[in-house]
């Protein structure tokens, strides 16, 4: 291969890398935190944003499709996995799944978290299902995670509380500002708070309608729910009907017998969506809501009461959270050690093989450059541990060119010409750093295959280095050499 | 420089072997007493929470006293960071609703230090069946990882030189081990890439060593001088093996000393390992072959 046509194949990788990392670096640096910070935002927030604005916002998410994202240790966030609670699910129901219902169930269940995350807006969340009966959810970034971990488990996500009439009858319209927010708050009592009654608009986004007083005491969540659905009266009539579970039956029975004749607000994340009437007492744990309402109302409500409940019990496998604090100190510890790393090895480099280890630096710096546009290209995610397979890449990667370098020394020792050793000293050793990162890359495959994500990362960033690292090593410092010894005519190697 | 060493490795290999087989022996000894590894909360599962208590004075033994008091144990630690204040508290892993047993413990804290006081930096709930699950998911690997190793070297070397590598690879695992045990690290999933990673870098350096030897060998003289043969194959390896070393240590020392608490352990692992992978490419896989050699001399093949 001629030197012009190598020197291409270099440019032409380089360009490559380059195109394959300038997303990560745009986004990284030349957005501000605010701005990565509207990617976030779900489609219903997005339109409260003028046409503009949604487009370069949705172009960002584009964007961010094509980066190095950060794992969840290193941006903080929160990795769960959730399995049925077959305990609990025997002592509600005495009866254990079949195969078939487990795999429905765990498919509904997705569908819910699906609903719920979606409409909590965290970026890039993540619902996968791992085994027969498990599933994993990945929240990046999560700034809150005590209220994540409760958006997901549905706690306190569907309430109901009772309407207090007198207080609700008293609002008017001069008590509120031109937001809609109230100007005083002292109006509401001491055992109510405030709250919104929202309805689906036009382009079937939820919107808030009129204000409403609700009593504090919470009667019963969502969890409480076991199913929803719609069905049809006699006359044809769209309602809404779910039954409870045993305990939240006998709840509802007291509350029901209690307050016969008073409106209950259905609240699903601090939004009234219904008020319906309390006409009688209802003991088996299976209500109606009848209204004026057409057949999607009734579809929507039954989905918010859906939502609300999942359809078996679940509980925390595993989790892990780390805290925003704890991610910013890992990710500037580990670049700190990475560019330490690489300045130490740069030195010796430098000091022991001279110029040639200036050669072996570029190779080492091109390298790790390639590494960041081939991880960037595969939208990976880099974790603290992906950091360290870095570092240890840096380290590790100079071996190639030692290997060759020592080979050469030898040759000159043995009295060849500058041409020759270089040519033998690079046959010589090729063999050998093939062999030699064999067995590293053989290790680090089967490594990958843990499934664990931080040891997977870890296991990538190494594998990919090492594998670029033969390129680097071999082919563009062998095209730096033979280029200084044709252009530059170089007698004795500075070596 | 150092292409021009000639230490006789090999005449003292007695010394080697003893050094090796007292550090086995001794890290074998202080894992029984302790009654195995201590296995962090990825294998034997837990719960884990990381707190940070800011400028809050406490001492070790207050915020032990705030986990006695929640009955979940009195597991805490201080991690080594002379500038922060942070604790690590660990329970068993409860059959079911582990958060709520870290819900408890943040409140208590709470409740003692004040909310202000109080940055929960990290949560880990490990739960029975998923710790089941990594830990025979570990064994797994190491099965595979082995398989693979042995059909490589067979394949690669000679018979008699992939044995000696493979050994010197267990050497290296139980050295590790036994440097985890006499710090009283954990073993845990980092531990275990550390000691995949390890026998990928130590058979690494061995076979550059077996390389050397086998070029060496080709000539009948050579053969018959096979003690010798081997000892200038490392010595002429020396300067190489020792550099590489140097250079992935200096890395990791790095990793070590700036890369942050998550690290340290993880580092510490792979520079033990780095240091054990090097000595045994060295001083004792070469002086393996050379010793079953005496023993049982190989013929040499005329190629």
């Amino acid at each position: 291969m001629n030197k012009t046509f190598r020197i291409l194949i270099v440019l032409v990788v380089i360009g490559i890398a380059v195109w394959g990392f300038y997303p990560t670096f745009n986004w990284y640096f030349q957005y501000s935190e605010e701005d990565r910070e509207l990617a976030n935002l779900t489609a219903e927030e997005l339109l409260n944003y003028p046409e503009d604005r949604r487009l370069a916002i949705k172009d960002m998410k584009k964007l961010r499709t094509r980066i190095i994202n950060l794992g969840l240790d290193l941006q903080g966030g929160m990795y769960m996995v959730l399995e049925p609670d077959y305990q609990e699910l025997e002592r509600r129901t005495g009866a254990t799944l079949t195969q078939e219902e487990l795999r429905d169930a765990i498919r509904r269940v997705i569908e819910i978290l699906r609903n719920r995350i979606d409409k909590f807006g965290v970026s890039e969340p993540s619902i996968t299902t791992q085994g027969e009966d498990r599933i994993v959810v990945e929240l990046p970034g999560s700034k809150d995670p005590d209220r994540a971990k409760n958006v997901v488990m549905g706690r306190g996500l569907l309430e109901f509380f009772l309407v207090n009439e007198e207080a609700s009858a008293s609002l008017r319209r001069d008590m509120f500002d031109a937001e809609g927010n109230l100007i005083d708050a002292s109006i509401i009592p001491d055992d109510s708070s405030l709250y919104y009654l929202w309805v689906k608009n036009k382009y079937d986004v939820l919107e808030r309608q009129r204000a409403v007083v609700l009593e504090n005491e919470v009667l019963l969540d969502g969890s409480s729910i076991k199913r929803a659905g719609v069905q049809t009266d006699q006359f044809g009539k769209p309602e809404v009907v779910f039954s409870l579970s045993t305990e939240g039956a006998k709840q509802f029975l007291r509350i029901t017998e209690a307050n016969v004749g008073r409106r209950l607000a259905i609240v699903l994340d601090g939004k009234i969506l219904s008020m319906p009437l309390i006409r009688e007492r209802i003991p088996g744990g299976q209500v109606r809501i009848t209204g004026d309402f057409t057949m999607k109302d009734a579809q929507d409500q039954a989905l918010v009461l859906r939502a609300g409940a999942f359809p078996v019990p679940l509980q925390i496998a595993e989790e892990r959270t780390v805290g925003p604090s704890l991610g910013r100190d890992s990710i500037q510890a580990g670049i700190k050690a990475a560019i330490i790393g690489s300045i130490v090895v740069v030195l010796f480099m430098l000091i022991y093989y001279k110029l040639s280890g200036l050669i072996a630096d570029i190779a080492l710096g091109l390298n790790m450059f390639f590494l960041l546009g081939a991880l960037a290209w595969l939208n990976f995610t880099l974790t603290l541990p992906g950091i360290a397979g870095m570092i240890l890449t840096i380290g590790m990667a100079v071996d190639a060119n030692v290997i060759i370098f020592e080979r050469i020394k030898e040759e000159i020792r043995n009295g060849k010409t500058v041409t020759a050793s270089i040519q033998s000293g690079y046959q010589k050793a090729f063999r050998t750093i093939l062999d030699s990162n064999i067995t590293t890359l053989i290790a680090t495959f089967v490594l990958s295959q843990f499934g664990s994500g931080p040891i997977k990362g870890f296991a990538v960033t190494l594998s990919i280095g090492i594998v670029i690292n033969m390129f680097t090593a071999i082919f563009v410092t062998r095209l730096v050499f033979d280029l200084g010894v044709d252009m530059f005519r170089v007698k004795r190697l500075s070596i | 420089m150092l292409h021009s060493i000639n230490i006789k490795i090999i005449q003292h290999r007695k010394i080697f072997y003893i050094v090796s087989a007292v550090i086995i022996v001794a890290g074998l000894a202080n894992i029984g007493i302790h009654g195995g590894l201590k296995m962090g909360i990825d294998f034997a599962g837990g719960n884990l929470l990381q707190v940070d208590l800011l400028e809050k004075e406490v001492g070790i033994a207050e915020v032990r006293e705030v986990l006695i008091g929640t009955g979940y144990g009195n597991n805490v630690q201080r991690i080594d960071d002379p500038q922060k204040n942070i604790f690590i508290l660990r329970t068993l892993a409860q059959e079911r609703d582990n958060d709520k047993v870290i819900q408890e413990i943040k409140d208590a804290l709470v409740d003692k230090f004040g909310a202000s006081n109080v940055v929960i930096e990290r949560v880990d709930i490990v739960g029975p069946r998923i710790s089941k699950y990594l830990l025979r998911t570990a064994y797994m690997i190491g099965v595979v990882a082995i398989a693979l190793i042995l059909m490589y070297t067979s394949f690669r070397f000679r018979f008699r030189f992939g044995v000696a590598a493979i050994i010197a690879l267990f050497h290296d695992v139980f050295v590790v081990l036994s440097f985890i045990s006499f710090f009283g690290k954990e073993m845990d999933t980092f531990v275990l890439a550390a000691i995949l990673t390890i026998i990928g870098y130590s058979l690494n350096d061995t076979i550059v060593v077996f390389d050397r030897a086998r070029e060496n060998l080709k000539t009948s003289k050579a053969y018959e001088e096979y003690e010798l043969t081997f000892n200038t194959s490392i010595n002429q390896s020396f300067s190489r093996t020792l550099i590489t070393s140097c250079t992935t240590l200096l890395a990791l020392l790095s990793l070590l000393i700036f890369g942050g608490n998550m690290m340290r352990d993880f580092a510490f692992a792979l520079i033990v390992g780095v240091i054990v992978g090097t000595y045994s490419s060295i001083f004792v896989a070469s002086a393996l072959v050379v010793d079953w050699h005496r023993w049982k001399p190989e013929k040499l093949k005329k190629v």
